[in-house]
């Protein structure tokens, strides 16, 4: 380290840490000393393309897996997240719906949840710079309103994906993506591959291809292989950001901490450290996801030019929402086939998404060791459970309008690949750990960034989302040293 | 829902131990079973025998060897039974694999020719290869 205290100490490298530091750079002064720790190492993309070939290369191991970093309490359930520089940029599929303005008042609508502290009109502004930063692909008309066009055209529609925009309009779209539609700023166009975690054109964006020149920047110092375990806490304010590096501990002090490590240790690191806040590592959770396969008479679904090609609104949003969760429904083109001579593509396949809510079951406390939490997770709510019936109920009539033979379910996955809640965002200590602006509601110099801050989860992907959440914090929590001067 | 799951899947292997050894299921080896599952996912298909064998043992080689015993029994089970796709979606993804390794959609799926196997389909060394999204389907030019 450069230095023995700083302006800004950030944990993580993922989307929140990035866009939290991406807005707070543009706004402070060229004097700012500001410290990046992050557990795992850069890895170019292709080499972990080669990885995936399953070629040796230099970078091989030195990334932990994540089933390795934390103790799971229920080992049937996944959760998956990539350790290294650019965190889980570098394993997610680029999905950017937005959310829609009822995802933030779920308890004034429909007594389920909480409200969250910030509303979608507030959010829309960050909304659309993330999106401009991503080049993210996208349709003119979407059911979240949007005061501009998408940089990217959309992905194409398959035939079936056709039919059901011309039924159900703007309640079913081109999927908003961040999976390039054409080439742009070093990436590639999708070409449908469908292994995203990797893309192996380089069609997506990462942290890494993102050029926000972050990480270039001459106010920060990255400092890799240095995992973040507690901050010590003096008269409500963090003073000083413990992690370990080479087996060495170390403590540095900081003016302002910002935690963007994932939901599980964004919660180890606040419990480690004392924080007493009732609801610091509860409500872990996340969506409930499961694919159906629906076989049509005669009719060829092909085309598509991506891995998910649409996302349908038609169950997502409603008064049902006070008995059962809302359902995203995701049109996929992964190279799936219906086995039956003569028939192969008759078919489509689309995975549905159910929103689900913080329940005690689910949580995340400390264990023996100060590196790993321990996750427990008793199931899915019941709340969640009552959309899949919901949605089993209602899906026949609403692709009455295909020729559709037969719906085959599946059974839920062990994931949907994101990590929710533990440092929920509200209006008082009384209902959460943060403020709209991520800040601590009892240590007001320490943000939590992330996917942690959820207060519901409904089911549209979360990124986009956490990532405007990142840029409004540090946007309207810092002076511009532009206007101060 | 976690118990359901468990209760369901030991009742499952409980009637298989039970059942399957009545069937003959450990005559047939995983090998043996894998193929044959496929062999009768694909009957209307001439596929190459020996690249279905070889596809399997690709498919482990890459899977690793860490599978359950469970996993043996369920994959036996399924062989003796003749479930397919429609009811198990390990079915489903072995069986979409295996064509996808295939030549067959390089042949636009013609029916009438022998279904060769060609090495363990992978996105990694052959990327954009979905073959039926745009790139082989491209949309119809604007009138």
């Amino acid at each position: 380290m450069k230095h023995t205290a700083y302006d800004l100490i950030v944990v993580g490298t993922g989307f929140a840490s990035t866009f939290f530091l991406y807005q707070y750079l543009a706004k402070r002064p060229a004097t700012e000393k500001i410290l990046v720790l992050e557990r795992g190492y850069p890895v170019p993309w292709a080499e972990r393309v080669k990885e995936k070939r399953g070629e040796q290369t230099a970078y091989t191991g030195q990334n932990p897996d994540w089933r390795s970093t934390f103790v799971n309490k229920q080992p049937r359930k996944d959760w998956m997240f990539t350790v290294g520089f650019g965190g889980s940029s570098h394993c997610w599929y680029a999905c950017t719906p937005r959310f829609l303005p009822n995802d933030f008042r779920m308890k004034t609508l429909y007594g389920v949840g909480n409200d969250w502290p910030v509303h979608y009109e507030e959010l829309d502004p960050y909304y659309e710079q993330v999106e401009d930063i991503m080049a993210v692909s996208g349709p003119a008309d979407t059911p979240f309103p949007r005061k501009k066009a998408y940089a990217q055209p959309p992905h194409l529609f398959t035939e079936v994906d056709k039919r059901l925009h011309q039924k159900y309009g703007n309640l079913y779209i081109n999927q908003p993506t961040a999976r390039a539609r054409v080439a742009t700023n070093g990436r590639n166009p999708c070409c449908a591959s469908g292994v995203c975690s990797v893309c192996p054109v380089n069609a997506k964006f990462t942290i890494d291809n993102s050029n926000m020149g972050v990480y270039e920047d001459p106010r920060v110092e990255l400092l890799t292989g240095a995992q973040v375990y507690g901050l010590e806490l003096v008269q409500d304010r963090v003073r000083k950001v413990s992690f370990r590096r080479d087996n060495r501990d170390y403590h540095v002090a900081g003016e302002v901490v910002a935690l963007g490590a994932n939901a599980l240790f964004n919660a180890n690191i606040l419990l480690n450290s004392g924080d007493t806040n009732a609801f610091t590592g509860q409500g872990l959770g996340e969506q409930l996801g499961l694919q159906a396969h629906v076989y049509l008479d005669n009719l060829e679904n092909v085309g598509g030019s991506t891995w998910v090609n649409a996302n349908g609104y038609m169950l997502y949003d409603g008064d049902h929402r006070r008995e059962a969760a809302a359902c995203l429904i995701e049109s996929s083109n992964a190279p799936f086939f219906r086995p039956e001579s003569g028939k192969w593509r008759q078919m489509a396949s689309f995975r549905m998404v159910f929103e689900d809510l913080p329940t005690p079951a689910n949580y995340v406390t400390t264990s023996d060791d100060v590196l790993q939490p321990a996750v427990f997770f008793g199931g899915p709510s019941d709340y969640a459970l009552r959309g899949i019936e919901r949605m089993k109920q209602q899906l026949p009539e609403i692709l009455s309008c295909l020729p559709v033979e037969k719906i085959i379910y599946n059974d839920p996955y062990a994931t949907e690949a994101h990590i929710l809640g533990t440092a929920r965002m509200g209006t008082s200590t009384q209902d959460s750990v943060v403020d709209k602006h991520l800040r601590h509601h009892q240590y007001r110099n320490l943000f939590v960034l992330g996917a942690s801050s959820f207060t519901t989860y409904t089911p549209a992907n979360p990124t986009l989302t956490l990532s405007a959440l990142s840029l409004l914090a540090a946007d309207q929590s810092f002076p511009s040293s532009h206007s101060a001067t | 829902m976690f118990r359901r799951k468990f209760l369901k899947i030991a009742g499952l292997g409980a009637a298989a131990a039970v059942v399957l050894p009545s069937l003959g299921a450990y005559a047939v080896s995983l090998n043996e079973a894998t193929a044959g599952i496929i062999l009768h996912q694909f009957h209307f298909l001439d596929l190459d025998r020996k690249g279905v064998e070889q596809f399997v043992l690709d498919y482990y080689q890459q899977e690793g060897s860490s599978r359950s015993a469970f996993a043996h029994v369920k994959m036996r089970g399924y062989y003796m039974l003749n479930i397919n796709s429609d009811q198990s979606q390990l079915v489903r993804t072995i069986t979409t694999l295996y064509l996808l390794s295939t030549d067959f959609f390089q042949n636009r799926m013609d029916e009438r020719k022998i279904v060769r196997y060609q090495g363990i389909y992978d996105p990694y060394k052959t990327p954009c290869a979905n073959p039926f999204s745009a790139l082989y389907y491209p949309p119809a030019p604007a009138a």
